[in-house]
């Protein structure tokens, strides 16, 4: 058990050192802080905080919205997916393998990194929305659990990756996941989106900021959220160990 | 030494039971197959292993790396240190491993595996991106871990490599594995009338193929003979070309020259011997002065002979 921890605190450490150093990861948290910003200033703080308390819901709805998605996207889906791939690639993946090392141990320090990317996103984002800061603790519960099933479904677009390229068309559909309940300000395509494997956590948020929720509202976007985190986890269980087997 | 019938018995027998390391000359898919039969065999012993395509992490320094497998690895702090000193690394400890040469990559492989203190090991083609001096380092480092009990299993090709490590080696023929040295006391090397014929005028003119023509080869232009796949070759500045003489034959014709069958597979021109390494008790080879500084197996069974003949 000591041995293992050990093997996985090393792990974790060597996945931010890595981030730390790598540019094109680090915009993954800028991009989603810069449109939030971006649309902070666009809405004007007026709407936002000014007469109509209904209008300034929506629109911080918009921003929150759009912070968790983003977050999510870039960082637990595309730092996981183009990650793990550039080590495919490069073979590090397989030396590590090699080295006493297990891939359980690997897949945990990576989804752990990339989970705490996301939640620091989600943090940054937050603060750049200008929301009261009694909503932080549950919108980045909400943020949480929009990021637990992309980052198990990341995981496996990731092994799935032979190189970077692969990865670049894996991770479309993956983000796209990711921010569908951006695209659902339409009532119509929103019945669609909410059940997608950020819907259940972006409806909470709704629920939330527009002061509607309750036990009997929340019942459908929590069913959501665990059964994309059981689905999620069923897929990476059953597809995980065939992939990891052909580095 | 018995044949084996794959390279998964090969391995199970000689490393799964601890009996000995083995080299093989194989192809690059056999050489993939002893990988996972390594893998199958280590059990709780400690492994590590080198494979031709690893790279590293781009993005590390050699030193920042090496610390990142010595932490793995649970290695003491100086580990690290001596591992770059071993390997000669010191000089590009900051270097990212990005811009290292594929020597300093392979130096660096095998760096990493030092610092597990290994069991068991395999090496894909360890020597191939080598020069003479980083071939020299790395040699020493598996003659140590010998020593220590270490069982290698490398792969790759040429056969001479195979023969260079402590160990046993083997090639593939046809899907068997045939081990490269059937007999260490062997025949009695010829030349003991060289001094006779050192007055006497003759022409001596080494027959060999290259494509359609017939080249006649100076015997003072043949850096060694090599017996490969049941065909012996005759090395004229690092080419390789087939002859129709026996090992035996081309022993004897070649022997006044200052010629020296070192071993089983191998007759090697002494003048153009520039070293005599040893890595283990066992374990010779001879470093020639040519371009690319080859190394010849030198057998223990012969080394004697060799000794007393050259005085060394």
């Amino acid at each position: 058990m000591g041995a293992t921890m050990r093997k996985l605190g090393v792990l974790v450490e060597k996945d931010v050192k890595d981030l730390v150093k790598n540019p094109t990861m680090l915009l993954s948290i800028i991009m989603p802080v810069g449109f939030t910003f971006f649309y902070r200033m666009f809405f004007g703080e007026d709407a936002l905080s000014g007469g109509d308390a209904e209008v300034g819901a929506a629109l911080r709805y918009v921003l929150l919205s759009l912070g968790m998605g983003m977050s999510v996207g870039m960082g637990a889906s595309m730092v996981l997916i183009y990650g793990i791939a550039e080590e495919k690639e490069k073979h590090t993946l397989r030396t590590l393998m090699l080295a006493n090392v297990s891939a359980e141990q690997i897949i945990a320090a990576k989804g752990l990194v990339a989970l705490a990317l996301t939640v620091l996103a989600e943090l940054a984002c937050f603060g750049v929305a200008g929301a009261p800061w009694s909503l932080c603790a549950p919108y980045l519960a909400c943020g949480i659990a929009a990021a637990v099933p992309m980052i198990l479904l990341s995981l496996v677009a990731g092994l799935a990756s032979r190189d970077q390229m692969t990865a670049g068309l894996y991770s479309v559909p993956i983000l796209l996941l990711a921010l569908a309940p951006m695209f659902g300000y339409d009532e119509s395509i929103r019945s669609v989106v909410r059940f997608g494997p950020t819907g259940g956590a972006d409806e909470l948020l709704r629920l939330m900021l527009n002061g509607d929720l309750s036990l009997a509202s929340a019942a459908v976007p929590l069913a959501v959220i665990v059964a994309w985190v059981l689905v999620s986890a069923i897929a990476f269980k059953l597809l995980y160990k065939r992939l990891i087997r052909d580095n | 030494m018995a044949e084996h019938g794959s390279i998964e018995e090969l391995v199970s027998e000689e490393v799964g039971k601890g009996r000995r390391s083995v080299h093989v000359e194989c192809s690059r898919e056999m050489g993939r197959r002893a990988l996972d039969a390594v893998r199958e065999v280590q059990g709780a012993r400690r492994g590590a292993y080198f494979l031709e395509e690893d790279g590293g992490f781009d993005r590390d320094t050699v030193r920042s790396y090496l610390r990142f497998f010595a932490r793995l690895a649970a290695a003491p702090s100086s580990a690290v240190a001596k591992a770059l000193a071993h390997f000669g690394l010191e000089g590009a400890a900051r270097t990212m491993v990005a811009k290292l040469d594929p020597e300093q990559r392979a130096l660096l492989g095998f760096a990493r595996m030092s610092l597990f203190e290994p069991e068991v090991c395999f090496c894909e083609r360890p020597l191939l991106d080598l020069g003479p001096d980083a071939r020299a380092l790395v040699l020493a480092w598996i003659g140590e871990r010998s020593e220590a009990g270490t069982l290698f299993v490398t792969v790759g090709q040429p056969l001479r490599e195979a023969l260079l490590m402590p160990g046993e080696a083997f090639w593939e023929e046809e899907g068997l594995l045939r081990p490269a040295v059937l007999d260490e006391d062997g025949e009695t090397a010829a030349g003991d009338g060289a001094d006779d014929l050192a007055d006497e005028v003759r022409v001596c003119k080494i027959a060999a193929k290259a494509g359609e023509a017939t080249l006649l080869l100076d015997p003072r232009e043949i850096d060694f003979i090599e017996s490969a796949d049941r065909v012996n070759y005759a090395s004229v500045r690092g080419e390789l070309y087939p002859t129709t003489f026996t090992m035996d034959e081309l022993e004897e014709r070649l022997v006044r020259f200052g010629f020296f069958r070192c071993h089983r597979s191998y007759i090697v021109n002494v003048q153009k011997v520039s070293r005599v390494e040893r890595y283990t008790r066992n374990t010779f080879d001879l470093v020639l002065s040519d371009a690319s500084r080859t190394s010849i197996p030198l057998s223990k069974g012969r080394a004697e002979e060799m000794r007393d003949r050259f005085g060394w």
